[in-house]
């Protein structure tokens, strides 16, 4: 006789605890006002792109470029900010997550946000924001070393603070569940435990935290080496 | 014959030699340039086209004259990339670069042109 299907749906009951200190709420406030602020920026960015595309108005090609690089690299960073606050909110429900290191993803982040765009729009860096090597260190003069190192530098930034801050919900979760493999749920979905399985927010949450750590250590090996090309090419 | 090994012997791709003797084209971008080697190419003619990056990446686009794309990839330094391909008409092809590499991306222009079999265009 086999064990009964066992049946997930919206209606699944998980013991959560909502937000409630106001420090953390206000903290995530920040975030998500943040958010809001530089992605309407950079949709501006982007519609000045199309409208300079269009003849609407008219941007010289450097200009052009460094919009480019700014609204590239700006969506998928700012992007990466409102997802981490929407986890945190979810997953601090769950978890025991640090409101210091929340802080401190902040601090990084607008830190790297600075020197992106001083770079940028101060020290003309335009290579895109894939940073495809060598171009950074390679732009025939139009941009000088030390936009490119300080561009590089500011991602770095950025990905430190987002390193921080998904080892933080590592650590959390580990704590809480004694496992990865147990925070995904796979003793009960491969072995043949009977025990609640952990809520959907604490899967995906690890499932980020397993994707984002080696992928922004990957991330900081590759703008180390282009910052090495750039500054002694 | 590497392309071939590491398709684990599937031979209907572009990468594969049809073993005909071909034209080659020798290409290098340069930021923010072509630099096209331009041998005469008649249609049926098979044309390897060796493409390979003089300073950064770029990206080769070959374009026919209804500017539809028929043939790409990327121009890498210190790498070469080769297409095989044969024009089925005759005509002014333009080289475009895909891969966004500096100021001056938007004017790497570049043609190949080819002829009817016998030379006429």
């Amino acid at each position: 006789m086999s064990a009964p299907a066992r049946v997930l749906d919206s209606g699944a009951q998980f013991s959560a605890t909502p937000v409630t200190d106001t420090p953390a709420r206000g903290l995530l406030a920040l975030y998500v006002g943040i958010t809001a602020i530089v992605l309407a920026l950079l949709m501006v960015f982007g519609l000045l792109m199309r409208a300079s595309q269009a003849g609407f108005v008219s941007i010289p090609p450097n200009r052009f470029y460094q919009l480019l690089t700014a609204h590239g690299i700006g969506m998928v960073a700012i992007a990466g900010l409102g997802g981490a606050a929407v986890m945190w909110y979810f997953l601090s429900r769950y978890v025991s997550l640090s409101r210091g290191i929340l802080l401190a993803n902040l601090a990084f982040f607008l830190l790297g946000v600075v020197l992106v765009l001083g770079s940028i729009f101060i020290g003309g860096f335009a290579a895109g924001w894939t940073f495809l090597f060598p171009l950074p260190a390679q732009s025939l003069g139009t941009w000088g070393a030390g936009a490119a190192a300080t561009y590089l530098v500011g991602v770095l930034l950025v990905g430190v603070g987002f390193l921080l801050l998904f080892l933080d919900t590592t650590r959390a979760i580990i704590g809480k569940y004694g496992s990865l493999g147990k925070a995904l749920g796979w003793p009960q979905a491969f072995g043949n435990s009977t025990a609640e399985p952990p809520p959907p927010t604490v899967v995906a949450s690890t499932v980020a935290s397993i994707i984002n750590i080696p992928a922004i250590a990957v991330g900081a090996v590759i703008l180390t080496i282009t910052l090495v090309k750039a500054l002694s090419p | 014959m590497r392309g071939r090994w590491c398709l684990g012997g599937v031979t209907k791709t572009p990468y594969t030699s049809s073993g005909a003797s071909a034209v080659v084209v020798d290409v290098k971008g340069h930021q923010w340039n072509w630099e096209i080697s331009a041998p005469a190419i008649a249609v049926g003619q098979l044309v390897e086209i060796r493409v390979t990056g003089a300073d950064v990446n770029h990206g080769f686009g070959l374009y026919d004259a209804n500017a539809r794309l028929i043939a790409q990839t990327q121009a890498m330094p210190r790498y070469t990339n080769v297409i095989r391909h044969t024009f089925t008409a005759p005509g002014t092809y333009r080289v475009l670069c895909l891969e966004y590499c500096g100021l001056g991306h938007h004017t790497m222009f570049g043609q190949l042109v080819v002829t009817e079999r016998g030379g006429a265009q």
